[in-house]
């Protein structure tokens, strides 16, 4: 196998056997409504997306799928970056951390050239809220959120 | 057609929706649309204080006047007014060719304004200023004439209303809390709770003058230097309460339609904060309109929270859950009077401006309104950096 440092992000997915190249998509279409939701000054550094959550519905039917990923050029190559598109409310919190742990397993266990593509970026896991954001910036719920490694939720998702 | 300043007296006492200000102090320019509460947040010495105290000057100009002359105090046009009005070294806080301010759209000619000899004379503001803690000295309330000149006309103002209160109305008091009769029994149950504990604040005649104490079941006294700093800063608070909420079914304290509350948080814990937000709230119940500056996200939080529930229908039930108030008749009515009030926030910033931060949307793209003007915004930054430390880990660990 390839190292995946020296992957794209749509050749990672091809290689990842519970996903295969025919879920990759160009652009933000694999978002559907949801890529209204998320910003990028130059749209030639979008690698493709994929909608996680189809993609892996039949393989894992009962399992906290997260939502999609994204190919972003930084740097010298792409990185993978991660949207659960969810309410953000403060009961939602668990719910969430639970599919950032449910993703973490699964893309160290079955999707090793996505995870190399990942540890690439420092944050790249994202929560897009539904709706308003319940959730105030210094309650415990925000404090659980940073302790798990996710981002406070936010409207808009921009890449840089 | 140019109204009168007779009639701005009146429209601001009585239903006053903004008031603007320009190159007044550190405020460049501010405008501020007034709700049923308006809370100011921001760093210090951005104008916020300044700016509630010259919407007590607007609305009650006439009163002042006729205050100081009460106590045979003259002065000499606007500069020297303001070194009276808003204390020594403040007169250059006016500039005669800059210094701007408006009500609900009509420009007031300070001069002119504060010249004029027929203004109302009823006090339509109740100001309980951030320097309340100096009101009371060694347990004892002072009067106008125990301070300077120029000290601050509200420090003053406020201090001679609790001095009338004590040494006048609760001449025959021993004990100034609790007090049957004096606010509901869920507010004072919440006041013991979380800020007397078991003492009650009683009086005891020192020199012919009542001096405030507090006592432990009636044994043990513990004079004014001994109180916990924030029962020192929260007694004069309370007393402003006592005067703004008469016993009885006295809605009102006379023409005062008005209630301005400098730093209501100072020196308390969260859970005495929430106790005088509630006493907040039930101003606004009894139609005051209040206007708060704060430093507290706490106060904040109750004021986003009403305003989410106005906009997902939330109900008088959710809002006493927020204070884990019971299901008396007293308690809906206060919290269905709640949601139907108006709220405001504004951001005094250090750049001079005034931003309207009311939305308080956690997720804005706008840092000032995400982050509470400031408030919170050292919590998210804190959260921030630790979810970048936790994720780079678990990237490097995995």
């Amino acid at each position: 196998m390839k190292r995946g440092d020296s992957l794209t992000f749509k050749q990672a997915v091809a290689q990842t056997a519970d996903l295969g190249e025919s879920v990759w998509q160009p652009g933000l279409q694999a978002r559907g409504t949801h890529s209204q939701h998320v910003q990028c000054a130059e749209t030639e550094r979008l690698g493709g997306s994929v909608n996680l959550d189809e993609a892996l519905k039949p393989l894992y039917p009962t399992e906290p799928r997260w939502d999609y990923a994204l190919g972003w050029h930084r740097g010298s190559g792409e990185v993978a970056i991660w949207v659960e598109v969810h309410p953000a409310y403060t009961s939602e919190v668990e719910v969430v951390i639970r599919k950032l742990q449910w993703l973490r397993g699964w893309l160290a266990t079955s999707a090793p050239a996505l995870d190399a593509l990942t540890k690439r970026d420092e944050s790249p896991f994202f929560w897009l809220a539904t709706g308003g954001v319940s959730i105030t910036r210094n309650s415990p719920q925000a404090r659980r959120l940073a302790k798990s490694g996710l981002r406070y939720p936010a409207r808009v998702v921009r890449l840089e | 057609m140019r109204m009168s300043e007779f009639a701005i007296a009146r429209t601001a006492a009585e239903y006053m929706k903004s008031l603007s200000v320009r190159q007044f102090g550190p405020v460049k320019e501010g405008c501020v649309e007034l709700g049923d509460l308006t809370l100011l947040v921001g760093p210090q010495a951005t104008g916020k204080s300044l700016f509630l105290q010259m919407l007590k000057l607007v609305v009650d100009a006439g009163a002042i006047k006729a205050e100081l002359k009460r106590f045979n105090i003259r002065w000499n046009g606007v500069a020297d007014f303001f070194e009276l009005y808003f204390g020594e070294g403040m007169s250059t806080l006016y500039q005669e060719q800059e210094t701007e301010t408006t009500v609900d759209g009509t420009k007031i000619d300070l001069a002119r304004y504060l010249n004029k000899y027929r203004l109302p004379t009823e006090e339509s503001l109740f100001y309980i200023p951030a320097q309340r803690v100096v009101t009371i000295r060694d347990g004892l309330t002072r009067p106008f004439t125990d301070y300077r000149a120029g000290d601050p006309f509200v420090v003053r103002a406020f201090s001679e209303r609790l001095h009338q209160l004590v040494q006048t109305e609760f001449a025959r008091v021993d004990q100034l809390f609790p007090q049957q009769g004096k606010l509901r029994r869920e507010y004072r149950q919440l006041i013991e709770r979380h800020v007397f504990g078991k003492f009650q604040l009683a009086t005891d005649v020192e020199r012919f003058q009542r001096r405030m104490v507090l006592k432990e079941a009636g044994e043990r006294v513990l004079p004014f230097l001994v109180w916990s700093a924030g029962q020192r800063e929260f007694v004069p608070l309370l007393l402003g309460l006592y005067w703004l909420i008469p016993s009885g079914k006295v809605s009102r304290r006379g023409e005062v339609e008005w209630v301005v509350i400098e730093e209501p948080e100072m020196g308390l814990h969260p859970k005495a904060i929430a106790v005088v937000t509630l006493l907040v709230l039930e101003l606004l119940r009894r139609g005051y309109r209040v206007c708060l500056s704060t430093h507290s996200p706490h106060v904040l939080e109750v004021v986003w929270a009403i305003k989410m529930f106005q906009l997902h229908s939330g109900t008088e039930a959710d809002l006493r859950n927020l204070f884990e108030l019971p299901a008396r008749a007293g308690m809906k009515e206060l919290a269905e009077v709640c949601l139907n009030k108006s709220y405001r926030v504004y951001y005094f910033q250090q750049d001079g401006t005034v931003q309207d931060i009311s939305a308080l949307d956690p997720a804005a793209s706008d840092a000032a309104e995400s982050g509470w003007g400031g408030l919170t915004e050292f919590s998210a930054n804190i959260s921030e950096v630790v979810s970048r430390v936790v994720s780079r880990s678990v990237q490097r660990t995995a």
